[in-house]
């Protein structure tokens, strides 16, 4: 039964190295160079990170709209697009850093906030910060709000890495390097009460991805003949989800394991792990 | 027959739903290769591979 756990947490964890495989990065303090850097990943991944090999999708979107008086950046609109029609919110479940670190905070023995009301309301958050953060201010004031604002995957992964290693960023971080380290240190810290916080509240990378619920190729769906309405299945969920597969579902496949009647699977099963 | 109906409503439902994946694959498809020859890529790339100061917090 914890056989699909275990391979998601595999799955989570090669990809977690294999966009930052960049080991000399962490160990001059320098930023990757090559070629394949322009290539977006799915997840978000800061491409500050010194190990990081390809770029990060919503850095990528918020450059493109700072830039876009100048010229319309298609690449992006079409990987967001590509990634978000196959993959939908599998990228949350499978294939995000950001997401794994988060899991791997909640596993901490704490007392744990579970969901409720409140956190079904702070779930749409994340598309007023998709709006503001990501669209508008780049827009309006040529800035990329969220990346320089809240993004904790820059602080965490490009930030303290680099600033650390280079002397000459070590003596510019001031009061904006202090705000993000706040951002972060909140967001870790509430990882550890509240499961995947930031996916849940604030991520618009999975607001975006959440808008392809309905299309999306790979996820999982519930056999309406097997489905007996229990609702186990949302209850045992540790996301915001009214039902299986709606926008909050990051098809970790959590809920496939609870069903009493085996009416959940993946629906491309070939690309995913088996559960039994 | 009221079972027929219902089965045929929810075939159509999937014949939308699979039309509009087609489209937006196809969609998500043309504005890669657009971008690429548009340069895109090598705009990114150029950002990618240099330290993005406001990600990092310096500003």
């Amino acid at each position: 039964m914890k056989t699909g756990r275990a391979k998601r947490r595999f799955i989570q964890v090669i990809c977690a190295v294999l966009y930052n495989c960049n080991i000399t990065g962490f160990a001059k303090g320098k930023i990757y160079q090559g070629k394949v850097k322009g290539a977006c990943m799915p997840g978000l991944n800061c491409y500050s990170c010194p190990g990081a090999v390809g770029a990060c999708p919503l850095g990528s979107l918020q450059q493109a709209l700072v830039s876009s008086k100048y010229k319309f950046n298609y690449y992006v609109l079409g990987i967001l697009l590509l990634f978000g029609v196959i993959l939908g919110r599998v990228v949350c479940g499978f294939l995000c850093p950001f997401g794994l670190i988060q899991e791997l905070l909640y596993k901490l023995p704490t007392k744990k906030i579970r969901k409720g009301t409140w956190s079904q309301v702070m779930s749409y958050l994340k598309y007023v910060i998709l709006a503001v953060l990501v669209i508008g201010i780049p827009l309006a004031i040529n800035v990329p709000g969220f990346c320089k604002y809240v993004c904790p995957a820059g602080t965490l992964e490009g930030g303290i890495p680099l600033v650390l290693m280079q002397e000459k960023l070590y003596e510019l971080a001031g009061a904006l390097f202090t705000w993000k380290m706040i951002v972060l240190i909140v967001i870790l810290l509430a990882s550890v009460f509240i499961f995947r916080f930031f996916c849940r509240f604030i991520c618009p990378l999975g607001a975006i991805y959440s808008l392809f619920h309905k299309v999306s190729l790979c996820r999982v769906k519930v056999d309406e003949k097997k489905c007996i309405g229990c609702n186990i299945c949302v209850r045992e969920c540790l996301m915001d989800v009214k039902c299986v597969g709606d926008h909050e579902c990051i098809h970790c496949g959590e809920c496939i394991e609870k069903c009493p009647t085996g009416a959940i699977n993946y629906k491309n099963r070939m690309m995913f792990t088996e559960h039994k | 027959m009221e079972d027929k109906a219902v089965n045929n409503v929810s075939r159509s439902k999937e014949y939308v739903k699979r039309f509009v994946q087609i489209v937006m694959i196809l969609a998500g498809i043309t504005l890669i290769v657009l971008g690429i020859y548009s340069g895109n890529v090598t705009d990114i790339w150029n950002k990618a591979v240099h330290i993005c100061y406001e990600c990092i917090g310096i500003g």
